[in-house]
């Protein structure tokens, strides 16, 4: 997928009218992955805003991936992983609990839009869940339009 | 800070500068460290350098004073590899390095031996010579004496009456909690009244003082914040000074460095300075021992103390650490409550 491509401003006059949301989920390989796979193999509607990345778990996302797909054009990041009391290692959401707690206030602190990292909680049962967070998230970001703050220029 | 109290204070400084030579030099003699960590004169200007005595002759050098401003804890990596005791002069800042150091397990306890030093804080050469209508590039020499600093000038002979040393410290010193060092081997000096009093006094400002640049932040609109930050960050060399004089910034294989993944791009483009500082930020976040060495080091003087003072009042505000840098506390993101807040998730 060529970035250049999918640059707004680079698809024609009508673009801000087609532009959609880009969103890079990292969902955990436990729950929420198979969350989003139930919400596939149930036929659930949902806006083809996602792009799903799947880590072993939540503990597993940096803070700095965030910066680096909202550097690359992506416009959202959800970070997904299994409730607390559920990880498949016993305790890996609950370290990703607090850091992304403060990176959410940090981003905020930069100058950026709090509400482009969403952190939520999936089991592999909820896929109607899954459905839900990417239609709400898609309209949140949509409404905060195409992120410019630290997009790179290429 | 009446004058007989700096007068005091000036006398105890020059007998805890001779104490650690003559503490150095015995260390050094009956060779029960190999090395001793502290500073000296520096021979081209005001501030002190790092010194590293291998023998009792080089530890005559050593000086104390408000002109020993540089961290010593973060050079304790280059002998890690090495045999035998490393011994570091420590004022307050320097000894929560090093604990800092012990607690990563980056340098071993049973090499480093800590000399806890009382300090009556560092002072900032750029508000010096702010105070005396100079540049920083034209104080050639600076003492404590009675009453107040004595600075001598580039092209003086003597060295006139300068600010009260309390005037002219950075804003790390004055939120300083550490003047007597905690956590040390010993204490070298003895008994120095004026120094010991001062250095026991509460900091000159509270933390909510320290922090208040941080809430005067918060409180601008989102793309103010962005516009300080990205004028700021544009301002950045990249010379990665402040990762290299911090001692919470001690990976083996350090991000910044790395080729694959290729962390950082060029450092014209202001989002990769959001990625240089982010990073740097996150990765001392509820480790940084509140030195204000990254500050200190930053050729083009970025407040990156504001950032580190963000995540230590989020992590008050949220998980209820107070001073996640002093012993007694665990690392906030080493460790979770299951209740922990979940505001948005």
């Amino acid at each position: 997928m060529s970035v250049a491509k999918t640059k707004p401003e680079a698809d024609g006059a009508n673009a801000a009218a087609e532009w959609q949301p880009k969103i890079v989920a990292f969902c955990c390989n436990w729950c929420s992955y198979a969350g989003a796979d139930l919400a596939g193999t149930s036929r659930l509607q949902y806006p083809p805003t996602v792009r799903i990345v799947r880590v072993p778990c939540s503990g597993r996302v940096n803070p700095r991936f965030l910066i680096r797909a909202l550097q690359r054009g992506a416009d959202g990041v959800l970070v997904a992983g299994c409730h607390p009391g559920d990880c498949h290692y016993s305790t890996g959401n609950y370290f990703a609990r607090r850091r992304f707690l403060l990176a959410r206030r940090f981003i905020e602190y930069l100058g950026l839009e709090p509400d482009r990292l969403w952190v939520k909680w999936i089991s592999g049962s909820e896929g109607n869940k899954f459905a839900d967070v990417v239609r709400e998230m898609s309209a949140a970001v949509a409404k905060l339009g195409p992120n410019r703050k630290v997009r790179e220029a290429r | 800070m009446s004058a007989v109290a700096i007068a005091d204070l000036s006398r105890d400084l020059a007998r805890l500068e001779e104490s650690v030579r003559a503490r150095a030099s015995e260390l050094l003699e009956s060779q029960q460290v190999r090395m001793v960590i502290g500073h000296k004169r520096a021979w081209n200007g005001p501030l002190a350098v790092a010194h590293f005595a291998v023998s009792p002759k080089e530890a005559r050098k050593f000086a104390a004073g408000p002109h020993c401003t540089g961290g010593l804890a973060k050079y304790l990596l280059e002998e890690r590899e090495k045999d035998g005791v490393v011994a570091v002069i420590a004022r307050g800042c320097d000894a929560l390095g090093v604990r800092r150091l012990l607690i990563d397990r980056r340098v071993d306890a049973e090499k480093v031996l800590v000399l806890g030093v009382p300090c009556a804080g560092c002072l900032d050469p750029a508000k010096l010579a702010e105070a005396l209508g100079v540049t920083p590039a034209e104080l050639v020499e600076v003492t404590l004496a009675a009453g107040a600093l004595r600075v001598r000038l580039a092209g003086q002979e003597q060295a006139a009456a300068g600010p009260p040393l309390d005037k002219v410290l950075p804003p790390t010193c004055m939120a300083c909690e550490v003047r007597m060092p905690v956590e040390v081997a010993e204490m070298l000096g003895g008994d120095l009244a004026a120094l010991t009093a001062l250095a026991g006094r509460p900091p000159a400002i509270d933390l909510e003082t320290a922090e208040a640049e941080v809430t005067r932040l918060e409180e601008l609109s989102a793309d103010d914040r962005y516009a300080y930050w990205a004028g700021h960050f544009q301002r950045c060399l990249r010379c990665f000074a402040c990762r290299n004089a911090c001692p919470a910034c001690n990976c083996r294989v350090c991000a910044l460095d790395s080729y694959d993944p290729k962390w950082l791009g060029h450092p014209t483009e202001i989002p990769e300075q959001f990625m240089f500082h982010f990073i740097r930020a996150v990765d001392v976040a509820g480790r940084c021992v509140a030195c204000g060495e990254c500050e200190r080091a930053c050729p083009v003087g970025l407040p990156l103390m504001q950032l580190n003072r963000k995540f230590s009042k989020d992590i008050r505000t949220l998980f209820g650490v107070d001073r996640p840098h002093l012993p007694g506390e665990h690392e906030p993101l080493g460790k979770f409550e299951p209740d922990d807040p979940e505001e948005f998730m």
